[in-house]
């Protein structure tokens, strides 16, 4: 019996590892388990907006995660708003999703060269952890890098269909193609 | 187990033991200082702060590595000062020796945790998180993760002690630990080469990780820890000790 013992501490080393990297992976899905659709929260806090909410069930969302300290956010706003002026007559919703308090965001736009066209939340920092929660990599754990703005994600029909972190021409490329897509579908 | 605990309590209570842990201590809390700057650098407040600082520290192998340093010279002094050879002159049997080292891990591994945790929990105080925000906001896998990482590597500790008991097998463990840090990280940026992230000690890292485990790294894992015991629980039946 005792020559077994540490075959059966590595067993029960091995069965822990296992078991906390399964609670891991159950805990990123849980995230959304519950919810009709992974973009339900995004659709409630547009349901309680004065302005978008008549846009709450817009077929497809793409949401644009940004700061105002993040200053690839603000080179990428002039980009988004090309994109706004070429999807939003095919019912295309565009939002920018924000964690500071609307008075700071306004003060600081006021000093920007280019302006956005797009539907902007504000002090939304619990919808922004959401957000960078449902991260589609299957081997991302969740909730570890928030800082990584800007971010930006399509929502099609009630799924995530883009998930894109970093301002590079590659990604807006990529955000491009990928809304010319569900157009043409 | 009483006289496990017995006989490490006494231990503990000795300055040879607490002076290095207050002098690591002060060694890990330099980092959680720069973790909680680095933190507030990328506009993390409160309860996000205390989550970014408390991921940071558990995801680190930097308490992995002091740990390593520790087991090592702590079993070397305890074979070479003839402390297990005393154990079973008085009549404890191989296996309890076994048994013992495990214990030992255990409970330094608990004493390591506790103390990262104080260095974060006075660091804080410097940007403003207070320590229930730290309690609260901390991910228990990740610190669960973090604990196995330290029994993983505290056995391989063990096991370098009872192969080469003497302060210099450090030296080698070091140069092997930085060694295979930079092998695998030129084969995975040079080459896109991922079999070398099945090298023991990286396989052990990927416990702490940001990506979850994979079934190949899981059973590279799984391998490497039976080994290890395997091999640590032979060298503690055949062993002369002094």
């Amino acid at each position: 019996m005792n020559r077994w013992i540490p075959y059966i501490i590595a067993i029960a080393f091995i069965t822990l590892l296992v078991s906390n990297n399964v609670m891991i992976e159950w805990r990123k899905d849980s995230i959304y388990r519950d919810l009709v659709s992974i973009d339900e929260p995004v659709r409630e806090v547009l349901a309680l907006d004065d302005f978008l909410a008549d846009e709450k069930d817009a077929e497809t969302l793409v949401i644009n995660l940004w700061a105002t300290w993040c200053q690839p956010c603000a080179r990428e706003i002039p980009q988004l708003n090309k994109l706004v002026d070429k999807y939003e007559q095919d019912g295309v919703l565009f939002l920018g999703v924000n964690g500071e308090e609307k008075d700071k965001v306004m003060e600081w736009m006021d000093l920007q060269k280019h302006e956005f066209i797009y539907f902007q939340l504000y002090d939304q920092k619990k919808l922004m952890n959401y957000l960078f929660q449902v991260n589609p990599d299957p081997n991302f754990k969740t909730g570890r890098k928030p800082q990584h703005l800007p971010t930006n994600l399509i929502f099609h029909k009630g799924e995530l269909v883009y998930f894109k972190s970093g301002y590079t021409k590659e990604c807006l490329e990529a955000l491009d193609a990928k809304l010319n897509e569900l157009i043409g579908d | 187990m009483r006289h496990f605990f017995r006989i490490e309590s006494f231990f503990i209570r000795s300055p040879r033991i607490w002076i290095p842990f207050i002098a690591l201590g002060v060694v890990l809390f330099f980092p959680s200082l720069i973790t909680f700057w680095s933190g507030s650098n990328n506009h993390f407040r409160a309860d996000e702060l205390a989550a970014y600082a408390s991921n940071q520290t558990m995801n680190s192998s930097l308490t992995g590595f002091f740990f390593v340093l520790w087991m090592v010279q702590h079993f070397v002094h305890l074979i070479q000062s003839g402390f297990y050879k005393s154990l079973l002159v008085f009549g404890a049997s191989r296996t309890s020796l076994f048994l013992y080292g495990q214990f030992q891990i255990a409970l330094y591994i608990l004493a390591f945790v506790l103390i990262s945790f104080l260095g974060n929990v006075i660091a804080g105080l410097f940007f403003g998180v207070m320590p229930w925000q730290l309690l609260l906001s901390s991910d228990y896998n990740s610190l669960f993760a973090q604990i196995l990482f330290l029994f993983a590597i505290g056995n391989i500790a063990a096991l370098l002690a009872y192969l080469k008991p003497g302060h210099l097998v450090l030296l080698p463990l070091l140069f092997y630990w930085l060694l295979e840090g930079w092998i695998v990280s030129q084969c995975v940026n040079n080459w896109d080469l991922k079999a070398m992230e099945f090298l023991p000690l990286h396989s052990f890292r990927t416990i702490i990780g940001e990506s979850l485990m994979e079934w190949p790294q899981l059973l590279a894992t799984g391998v490497y820890i039976t080994i290890v015991l395997g091999l640590l629980q032979y060298k503690t039946q055949k062993r002369a000790l002094v």
